[in-house]
């Protein structure tokens, strides 16, 4: 798996307006309703589904970055959109940190393995360092392509 | 001390970040260093990124193993976890 398998890049963010948690979720996911990827009819009930999942303990797993996830019916298949904040998105995260990074997961009600695969990959590439200073570092729409199209050579 | 022990993650959606989390609050409740393998690795069972690298599904089986004076106490409680299915 790589992360262009699921996330969409016409829909990534690279300053996030928002600086707290829903507002940054639902910026995301309204991000992707200028795609095919998802109907305006299905935002709330996937940021409802995202929230209800926050409740349960923050995706925000540290190192400026968190996974905020969901299943939903809508979703017939794995996708993701990446957001980027440079000031940083209030997040709950485990190490009390603000998040600078986003990866926002949805995927269909029957299948847990894409999901996990897709988290064991993303953990995989923020144990690098210079991965997480870019992923921290880097603005603009186009680098930031280029760097996640590139994250696969961060893989140890 | 040093001891290790299999179990199967029995919890219907695998090794996600909410268990994995879990995971790691009660390790750090140990002195005893805890690591996690599956078949390919080993990593720090306190450290989340570590774990959710693993990518376990549902049904797998893991190797638990405790380093430490509190070893024993470490992997007794872990092992319970995974039986509960990380349920309080």
């Amino acid at each position: 798996m790589e992360l262009s398998d699921f996330l969409i890049e016409s829909a990534l963010i690279a300053e996030l307006e928002a600086t707290e948690k829903e507002p940054a979720i639902r910026e995301m996911v309204e991000a992707l309703c200028t795609t095919v990827a998802v109907e305006q009819k299905e935002v709330d009930g996937i940021v409802e589904a995202l929230m209800k999942r926050e409740d349960l303990g923050s995706t925000g797993i540290g190192r400026g970055v968190a996974v905020p996830h969901a299943r939903h019916a809508s979703a017939n298949d794995l996708i993701g959109v990446f957001g980027h904040s440079a000031r940083g998105v209030e997040f709950a995260a485990l190490d009390g940190e603000p998040v600078y990074a986003i990866f926002l997961l949805i995927s269909p009600v029957t299948s847990s393995g894409q999901h996990l695969e897709a988290l064991a990959l993303i953990s995989r590439m923020l144990r690098n360092d210079t991965f997480c200073r870019l992923l921290r570092e880097t603005t603009g729409t186009d680098d930031l392509i280029e760097l996640l199209r590139d994250a696969h050579d961060f893989l140890t | 001390m040093e001891i290790e022990r299999k179990v199967r993650l029995t919890n219907s959606l695998g090794l996600h970040v909410r268990v994995g989390v879990k995971l790691v609050e009660e390790a750090r409740k140990f002195a005893a260093d805890v690591f996690i393998s599956n078949d390919e690795e080993t990593v720090d069972g306190k450290d989340i990124l570590a774990i959710l690298t693993l990518g376990a599904e549902a049904g797998s089986v893991l190797t638990l193993r405790t380093v430490g004076e509190d070893a024993e106490a470490a992997l007794d409680h872990l092992e319970l976890l995974f039986v509960n299915e990380f349920k309080d």
